[in-house]
């Protein structure tokens, strides 16, 4: 009862006493090398099959990022979790990972890894402590978590190639008839331009959609408050324009007492830039949700005399004071490993201060 | 503007001092009794006849008189017994030499008592006070307090124990009595002033504990950052390690935060403590006792692998009382109505706090958004004497404390959508009856029902509500049989028997990710909703023998559980000793060692995400202790310990045996804790407390199979030094405490999680330490009495005076990358009052 208690004490003193870190970084905000997303192709594969990988990262000096793949099986998380290398988990196995090929940003895990998996799998499973039998019914149902390490390094001022960012994405094997995918692009609206993203598959960049109208977004400020003499405080909303509940898929799972239940993806709207962030969001404010019944996942920032959905979704950019070229990243998850991204450059310049 | 008004307060209140304290002409004095808890006396000079305060060297040259004796008075027989602690309050002028040259009554308790006390008072001889160091007459309040004169049976402990601490204190419940004869128990005036409750720490070796740590006297009330609340002293005391945010619970000797038990009249309840450096959950009048025991707890208590706090009630013994004190933060009642003479007394408390009021008005001003808190308890004793050997009580009380960060969370537009509160409430009913057979055996049989709610509840913006609501029903059942078989030993058995129905009703984010759930976004963590109800059961029994061979003192324990709860069922005997040698008069060293088993939180061993097979918790204490009465009534303990533990509850999902089924706790855990604690102190007398307190400790945990690493709560060095010194009728104190600042983990690396879009940190050194903790407080009383029927104090208490800049915990970038601190306390006072009326 107490430690109940006091566990719950301490996360609101600290709920609290966050709003008194301003000095932190806040997510969306580019300031350093990040990853912003990493695809595999499919999210869910059978053995034998292939995966490929694309990695979307940003080095906001410029640097040329060199990228090392690994495909790894954790045998002490084969029934889920996750342990980082040289966590503190002492005592756990550590992931058994395999090398793989890097083309820039990318690689594949071959047919033949997946299917070698599959094959060998009563041995990972006797190493993880886990019921050879346990694993082949995971396998066959809700899927095996496997993981694809990628390592990014850069120059250092010495020219040496240093380590700067590493990241973890999962992926399932399973031989279920139908698996899931990935959300099947990235469609949405800055201030009144339109974007789409995923055209080409080989590409992370957006592309303005040509039906736009008209493209304003360009060489303008985006939907500054008209009339409003300081540009500081203009917002644009970050919208999402896609109707995510097409594409939304059901995956089966384990619930705790070994039940199989059925689980529904989500969307997730996360937005980067390398501008300033200045609105004041909380770790979920930063991102919007679409999940289940999206009336009541309704973004911090929403306008709730908005009678249209999409507008609840609305992430708000407060734009930058320093005109210039900056860039946009919306990444979207489905929560099952499914995961779709773009990247933009946005134009931002000074109009004349008018009337109110 | 905010110091503006404050200053503006503060005057105000001086200027409030000044209108209701008398001027030096009739003011308070000290007056130490000598044999009392340094009790401070109400002196009134009569005309032309000073009599100041003080009586420290550096002070003024002005005395009070001092109690040298008091004769004892005899009730005829068959007269309606007097209640111990009630008592007789005597106008009395003290000659130059010493002598009692007046007496009258001023408040009256029953016809034939005070006949009886005036007419012994001209026996009664004190120490004048003294001018420039020559006697002079004075005339002073004084409290003829009644206590039954003891068995000789107990009174070698009494001798024993009075040589170093107070006598004022009731220890009545346990001991045998005599009808017929009255011993006074003095208490000078002043304890009718300042003295609402229990008041010093006294240390009195108790034969089944180690350590056991009973605070009484009046200067309990006045401990600098306390806010005048007796039972938190106990955070000053060794073996008790600072926590953040004020936490309204104790971590003691190493031990977790669950792993203490607070109990009332023997009966656990959540905690002892409001929110926000709350004051204790019941009116401290009605505590006749509180007895700490950081470690080695004797067998009667059980279900806590630590220590045990145990405050112990009673009914104000006395005339009818009316008790009121309102300050900044909180105000409170206190009534107690005496009726068949004296025999039964029934009492209420009610206290209410209004941050509610206060708080928006800081938020107003400093623009940080606060969040909202509010409490409140209340309690109803009705106790009665059927005869001199056989009483009975019952007593109601609860609590309730809620804490809103609705309008906290964010600040700006973005926090529309969040809420986050927290709340809590209990409420106790406790049926007790004592008996005395014959002169050796105290039989008490108690019951108790309960009730335990707790509601957590989160809803950020953008994501799903999480809640969390668990309520208990609880019911208890006690015998404790205290009896003495031969001069050379006696016994202490029973049976205390517990039974808990626990209700689940939870939506919350699973651990991890559910099997063939891969993470969500750390902003939508994914839910699930539990609700359940299941049962713990946890009959026990214990016995104890207390072998006397001056000058060495053997107790032999045993206590026996048998826990049941979701599919475990286990007896635990928890062998239990202690071996005290009285050296000397003045010196006692003691061993003791013994195993201690508390079964796990309930809402751990839900069939749904718990583990209904987990282990209770243990730990082996030992412990050795060396205490001495010094010169200059100083007294000073020093203690060495070691406690293990294993089977300590941790989360930690597991697939048992390999399948499909998860358990989101296993009971792996092993920690050991190790320190030196040190108690050096000045009980109340000449008007001067203080004590200095320093635990060097070090508490450690290990997973298997991995490295033992630094216990989240360990504090080095935890020092705490307090002092007050009452001049002139004002009472100065401070106190101090500095404390190594809590572990934190270091991040050498992370590793950016895209499935949930979080950074996974890898954590590489234990090592590392919050900043040192140093907090500096003070408080002023000034007692006032309005024609001997209005009495109380009015106090000023500030917390964190110099405004030390502490770091509670960091806040990681969302990255790691960079920290934040999160600052502790600011300075944070009170002004209040606090009176009593007594009608005559």
């Amino acid at each position: 009862m107490s430690a109940r208690r006091s566990a719950a004490w301490f996360a609101i003193a600290s709920v609290v006493l966050v709003a008194c870190a301003n000095d932190l970084d806040r997510e969306p905000l580019v300031k350093s090398p990040r990853i912003l997303a990493i695809v595999t192709d499919p999210p869910e594969a059978l053995p034998g099959q292939d995966v490929h990988v694309r990695v979307l990262a940003f080095d906001p000096m410029g640097r040329e990022l060199h990228y090392a793949f690994r495909f790894c099986i954790d045998p002490a998380a084969l029934l889920g979790g996750f342990t980082p290398d040289g966590s503190n988990g002492q005592g756990v196995v550590q992931p058994i990972c395999f090398p793989l090929r890097a083309d820039h940003n990318t690689a594949t895990v071959p047919g033949a890894l997946t299917q070698a998996i599959a094959t060998q799998l009563p041995m990972y499973a006797a190493m993880g402590g886990i019921n050879a039998d346990t694993a082949t019914a995971v396998l066959a149902t809700v899927g095996l978590p496997l993981q694809i390490r990628v390592a990014l390094s850069a120059p250092d001022p010495a020219g040496v190639d240093a380590p700067v960012v590493s990241g973890l994405k999962l992926f399932g094997l399973t031989t279920r008839a139908t698996r899931t995918t990935n959300p099947p692009y990235v469609f949405f609206s800055v201030g009144g331009s339109v974007f789409l993203g995923g055209v080409d598959p080989s590409s992370f960049e957006c592309e303005l959609f040509p039906f736009s109208d008209p493209p304003v977004f360009r060489g303008s400020v985006p939907d500054a408050r008209p009339g409003h003499p300081d540009i500081h405080v203009a917002r644009v909303a970050l919208r999402p324009l896609d109707d995510p509940f097409q594409w939304m898929e059901t995956y089966p799972y384990f619930d705790y007492s070994s039940g199989i239940q059925t689980g529904r993806e989500g969307a997730y709207y996360s937005w980067f830039t390398t501008s300033d962030v200045n609105v004041p969001c909380m770790h979920s404010a930063c991102h919007t949700i679409v999940e289940g019944d999206d009336t009541t996942q309704v973004s911090a920032t929403a306008d709730p005399t908005d009678p249209s959905a999409l507008m609840q979704r609305d992430a708000v950019w407060e734009l930058p004071s320093t005109p210039g070229t900056y860039d946009l990243w919306l990444v979207v998850r489905d929560g099952h490993a499914g995961e779709a991204a773009c990247h933009t450059t946005i134009e931002v310049t000074a109009i004349a201060a008018t009337a109110p | 503007m905010t110091r503006r008004r404050w200053t503006l307060a503060a005057v105000c209140a001086l200027l409030v001092l000044e209108t209701l304290v008398p001027r030096r002409a009739d003011a308070q004095a000290d007056a130490d009794a000598g044999v009392s808890s340094g009790d401070a006396g109400s002196v009134a000079a009569d005309a032309g006849v000073d009599a100041g305060s003080g009586s420290e060297p550096m002070g003024p040259t002005r005395t009070q008189p001092r109690l040298i004796e008091a004769p004892a008075i005899a009730l005829p027989e068959g007269t309606e017994p007097v209640a111990a602690g009630s008592g007789v309050a005597l106008i009395l002028t003290i000659a130059a030499d010493g002598t009692v040259s007046d007496a009258t009554i001023g408040t009256s308790l029953r016809e034939d008592i005070d006949a009886l006390v005036l007419a012994s008072a001209p026996a009664m001889r004190f120490e004048p006070a003294t001018r420039d160091g020559q006697p002079v007459p004075a005339r002073i309040r004084f409290r003829y307090a009644l206590a039954v004169e003891e068995v000789p049976a107990s009174e070698s402990e009494s001798e024993s124990e009075s040589a170093s601490e107070s006598e004022s204190e009731s220890e009545s419940e346990s001991e045998s009595e005599s009808e017929s004869v009255v011993a006074p128990d003095v208490e000078l005036g002043d304890d009718e002033i300042a003295s609402y409750s229990a008041t010093g720490v006294v240390e009195r070796p108790e034969p089944g504990a180690a350590t056991r740590m009973t605070l009484t006297g009046a200067e309990l009330n006045t401990v600098p950052g306390t806010f005048g609340d007796p039972v938190r002293v106990l955070q000053f005391m060794p073996g008790v390690a600072r926590l953040p945010f004020g936490l309204p619970l104790l971590v003691v000797r190493g031990a977790g935060l669950n792993n203490t038990g607070y109990f009332i009249d023997g009966f656990p309840v959540p905690n002892l403590w409001h929110f926000f450096l709350g004051p204790t959950v019941i009116n401290t009048n009605f505590i006749s006792r509180q007895d700490f025991y950081p470690g080695n707890y004797p067998v009667r208590y059980g279900r806590f692998s630590a220590a045990v706090v145990s405050l112990e009630t009673s009914a104000p013994q006395g005339p009818l009382h009316f008790e009121l004190q309102v300050d900044a933060l909180r105000a409170q009642a206190y009534a107690t109505i005496p009726f068949d003479h004296g025999r039964g007394n029934l009492s209420f408390a009610g206290r209410r706090s209004y941050f509610e009021l206060i708080l928006p008005l800081i938020s107003q001003i400093s623009g940080q958004s606060l969040p909202s808190v509010a409490y409140d308890d209340y309690q109803v004793r009705l106790e009665y004497r059927f005869d001199s050997h056989f009483s009975g009580s019952i007593f109601i009380f609860g609590s309730d404390d809620s804490l809103d960060a609705s309008s906290a969370v964010g600040g700006g537009t973005t926090s529309a959508g969040s809420q986050t509160s927290l709340s809590y409430q209990f409420q106790r009913a406790i049926v007790r009856l004592d008996w005395h057979v014959g002169d050796q055996t105290t039989v008490r049989l108690s019951g108790s029902l309960g009730r335990d709610v707790t509601g957590f509840s989160a809803a950020q913006a953008g994501m799903a509500q999480q809640v969390y609501h668990f309520e208990n029903f609880i019911s208890a059942l006690r015998l404790d049989i205290s009896t003495t078989l031969a001069p050379w030993l006696r016994t202490n058995f029973g049976i205390d028997a517990s039974g808990t129905s626990f209700g689940v009703d939870v939506t919350a984010p699973v651990p991890q990710s559910g099997l063939g759930q891969y993470d969500r976004p750390l902003f939508d963590p994914q839910l699930v909703s539990i609700q359940s109800r299941v049962g713990l059961g946890t009959p026990g029994a214990y016995g104890e023998a207390i072998l006397d061979f001056a000058p060495l003192e053997i107790s032999l324990g045993t206590r026996i559980d048998l826990l049941r709860y979701g599919n475990y069922f286990d007896i635990a005997p928890d062998p239990r000793s202690v071996v005290r040698l009285h050296v000397s008069e003045d010196v006692t060293a003691s061993v003791a060692s013994g195993l201690y088993t508390q079964p796990p939180q309930v809402f751990q061993t839900i069939s749904v995400a718990g583990n209904p097979h987990l282990s209770p918790q243990r730990s082996w204490q030992t412990s050795a202790q060396v205490e001495a009465n010094l010169p200059l009534a100083i007294y000073a303990r020093i203690t060495g310990y070691f406690s293990y533990m294993w089977d300590i509850a941790r989360l930690n999902l597991t697939n048992p045996g390999g399948g499909t089924n998860r358990q989101a706790f296993s009971a792996d855990l092993q920690g050991r804790s190790y320190g030196l604690e040190v108690l050096v102190r000045r009980p109340l007398a000449d008007g001067f407390y203080g004590w200095l307190s320093y635990t060097l400790s070090r508490s450690e945990r290990v997973i298997p199979g991995g490295d033992w690493y630094t216990f989240g709560f360990d504090q080095t060095h935890i020092l705490n030094l307090a002092a007050s010194y009452e001049f002139d009728g004002w009472r100065f104190g401070a106190s101090f405490q500095v404390t190594t600042g809590r572990p934190t983990l270091s991040v050498c690396a992370t590793t950016y999680n895209a499935e949930s879009n979080e950074y996974d940190p890898t954590f590489c050194d234990r090592g590392a330490r919050l900043p040192t903790y140093t907090q500096l407080n003070i408080r002023i009383d000034r007692d006032f009495n309005i024609d001997n029927a209005l009495l109380g104090s009015i106090y000023l208490d500030v917390l964190n005076v110099y405004y030390a800049q502490n770091t509670e915990a960091v806040i990681y970038q969302y990255d790691y990358a960079r920290t934040a601190p999160i600052p502790g306390l600011p300075v944070l006072g009170t002004i209040g009052i606090r009176g009593y009326w007594e009608p005559r």
